[in-house]
């Protein structure tokens, strides 16, 4: 499902939650409304029950005196909004009083009480009487029923006052909450997504910069994103941090296609002018040959420089040895160097194994094989002319097994040594080919050590030469 | 002419000197690193200057800066595998006369060097024309009344250079200085031999051409007076 808007989310919470505590206040304020209400008419009823009572038990119950108590006690005469009475005895079917005629809506409902509603002898009992004219609207008529004994009889006095007005004050006000409550509601609804975009406008805008990116202005310092709201602080650093990563990411690649393109772009211009300069006029077979000999020269060049290119991306394109297996590196370490002793030897320089424990690690060989033959390369390279170089496996109990290739090379600069495995990176900031290399075997080496989990360090200082050292998980 | 070639790929430099002595007849210097190559720029009245940026020790626009400070306004041309815009502005904006980004045409290339030097001596045309004496600078084919005379590597280039600066007086120092490389062994009478050479091959009848001694000072070349 397709998440919704936070603002449609947050405007829909809101709402609700707006319209339930006008709902709650509404509804309470109802019931207490109603109950004052009602309470009101039941004191008054109270009173005249009583004050009924109190003048019967004084004065007998002569019919002048019962009439002349009511009138006393309701004031004026009947109307809708006066009391009205019946008193009776049980057991006599005459009433000894009605205050009024019997076709009255209020009057039917005195005649004809409730029978579920007589209270106990002594007691009281208050209840609403619907009005059969007016069906549906309940307690048109509030009464209140008193049975006491007098003279061995049990006296009715049921007193009763109209209701409706209750109701219809009552109607008024419930009008009165659901105008007030709808239209809370509505403008709660229509200002809650205005008060949500103006609290999300610092994501509007940061967003809005980002739009603006791409890929050549990743990262700039003091990006015009403005200031953000404490709550975005942490948003914003983390997308800076990621913009910057992706920037130097970004430019590592055009620095590494720059020189790449450098790298092939120089053989190709030296062969091309070889063979341009061959070309201009009529030369002697010896200058030809000299020609071919200085092309051949720089293909090798290019050969090389494109494996080495090509070692590179697929080394890139996994990040870990894809068919691990076990490895004697003391075994491989001591092939390579028989074979760059010999070959180095023709130039008087040496190269010099130590170690005879076997020791495995699991990898791919080809890698490993490439990895040392890197940086006995660069050994001989960088050393003395006729120098020696030492392949030592260290031998002690560790999970890491210790490769060091030394040199008796003269000293790199400490602050050149960090970028020595960077692709391309040469100490001479020249890309002449006077030491050869292309400034890949370095880089090369560190990624096949990465894809072994290990790790490689290179020291150097004039005194003790120049050492690159490899660790390796061992098996 | 005399060009020096700052670049650190030694066997690009050897064509391309290789290239400039056979068909334009130029003494060439060659540096393989910055700071050698800033110090002989500094230090000779070079024609041309071909500079690669990427060098050893100093960088090609820092050399070419040096240059232009010095108020040196030898015509350079940047010879470069940098091949961005932005690398071919900066370039031309530092003060260099044209930028070549390799691998590059020969051809392409040596013509862009001559333009170079004929725009330095202020002369547009290829064909320098001193009365009935024409020296094509492209071709190298001197004519003299419509016919061809032939000359020997040296001998063209003492011509050319003073032929650029026809009208001129041109001193021996000059004339080595700018028809010699740094390596060229010249003994005392080098330039006496190739004038008094020239002068019987364009000697041949009047009105014609005629390259002057001025006691002292130098030669100068001119129409011969009718």
């Amino acid at each position: 499902m397709k998440p919704l808007s936070i603002r449609l989310q947050l405007s829909l919470v809101a709402s609700l939650l707006v319209l339930a505590i006008i709902t709650v206040l509404s509804a309470a304020a109802y019931v207490e409304f109603e109950e004052s209400l009602l309470g009101n008419i039941d004191t008054t009823l109270q009173y005249m029950g009583e004050g009924i009572w109190a003048e019967l038990v004084e004065e007998g119950v002569s019919r002048e005196n019962r009439e002349a108590a009511f009138r006393a006690l309701t004031g004026r005469g009947a109307s809708e909004y006066a009391g009205q009475c019946r008193i009776w005895m049980d057991g006599s079917p005459n009433d000894l009083f009605t205050s009024d005629s019997p076709a009255t809506p209020l009057a039917r409902g005195l005649l004809h009480p409730p029978p579920e509603e007589q209270p106990d002898v002594d007691g009281i009992s208050l209840f609403g009487i619907s009005d059969g004219a007016e069906s549906g609207r309940r307690g048109v008529l509030r009464a209140m029923w008193i049975r006491r004994a007098f003279n061995r009889q049990i006296v009715n006095i049921l007193v009763a006052r109209s209701s409706s007005h209750v109701y219809h004050e009552l109607g008024e006000f419930l009008r009165l909450l659901l105008v007030l409550g709808g239209s809370t509601t509505l403008v709660a609804l229509f200002l809650v997504p205005k008060i949500i975009s103006w609290g999300l406008r610092s994501i509007t805008h940061v967003g809005g910069q980002l739009e603006q990116i791409t890929h050549r202005d990743l990262w700039r310092e003091g990006r015009g994103m403005g200031e953000v709201p404490v709550e975005l602080r942490p948003f914003k650093s983390a997308l800076d941090g990621m913009l910057l990563r992706l920037d130097r990411a970004v430019r590592r690649q055009e620095q590494f296609t720059a020189d790449a393109a450098h790298e092939l772009r120089t053989p190709l211009a030296i062969m091309k002018s070889t063979l341009q300069t061959l070309r201009m006029q009529p030369r002697m077979a010896a200058e030809y040959e000299e020609g071919v000999d200085d092309v051949l020269q720089d293909v090798d060049r290019m050969e090389q420089l494109v494996g080495q290119l090509l070692t590179l991306a697929r080394l890139d394109a996994t990040d870990r040895v894809s068919d691990p297996v076990e490895v004697r590196l003391d075994i491989l370490l001591e092939s390579l160097a028989e074979a760059f002793d010999g070959h180095a030897g023709q130039q008087g320089a040496r190269v010099v194994y130590t170690n005879g424990r076997a020791v495995c690690v699991e990898g791919d060989e080809t890698e490993l094989r490439q990895l040392f033959s890197n940086l006995l390369d660069n050994a001989l390279r960088y050393g003395p002319p006729k120098g020696v170089v030492r392949v030592t496996l260290q031998d002690e109990p560790s999970p890491w097994a210790t490769v060091r290739v030394h040199d008796e090379g003269g000293a790199i600069a400490p602050d050149k040594l960090p970028h020595l495995f960077d692709r391309f990176y040469r100490v001479d900031s020249s890309r002449s080919q006077a030491s050869g290399g292309a400034g890949l075997g370095l880089a090369i080496a560190r990624e096949i050590v990465l894809r072994h989990r290990g790790d490689i360090a290179i020291t150097s200082d004039s005194q003790a030469g120049t050492s690159v050292i490899v660790r390796l998980p061992r098996k | 002419m005399r060009v020096l070639i700052v670049e650190d790929e030694a066997r690009l430099a050897r064509n391309i000197a290789k290239a400039l002595q056979e068909t334009s007849s130029y003494a060439v210097d060659i540096s393989t690193d910055g700071e050698d190559g800033r110090h002989q720029a500094l230090s000779n009245p070079y024609d041309l200057i071909i500079l690669d940026l990427m060098l050893p020790k100093v960088g090609g626009l820092e050399i070419l800066a040096s240059l232009r400070r010095e108020g040196n306004r030898v015509p350079v041309l940047i010879l470069t595998a940098r091949d961005t815009t932005q690398d071919i502005i900066r370039g031309l904006d530092s003060g260099s006369d044209d930028y070549m980004t390799k691998p590059f045409n020969m051809g392409e290339f040596l013509a862009r060097c001559k333009a170079l030097v004929r725009r330095s001596y202020d002369r547009p045309d290829p064909v320098v024309r001193i009365g009935e004496l024409s020296v094509d600078t492209s071709s190298r084919i001197v004519t003299l009344r419509g016919r061809r005379i032939s000359l020997r590597a040296m001998e063209y280039r003492l011509l050319e250079y003073l032929a650029l600066r026809a009208g001129q007086i041109v001193s021996k120092a000059e004339i080595l200085e700018h028809l010699y490389d740094f390596n060229a062994e010249t003994f005392s009478n080098v330039i006496e031999v190739h004038i008094s050479a020239l002068r019987k091959k364009l000697d041949s009848g009047s009105p014609g051409v005629l390259i002057r001694t001025i006691r002292g000072q130098g030669y100068v070349i001119e129409e011969t007076p009718a």
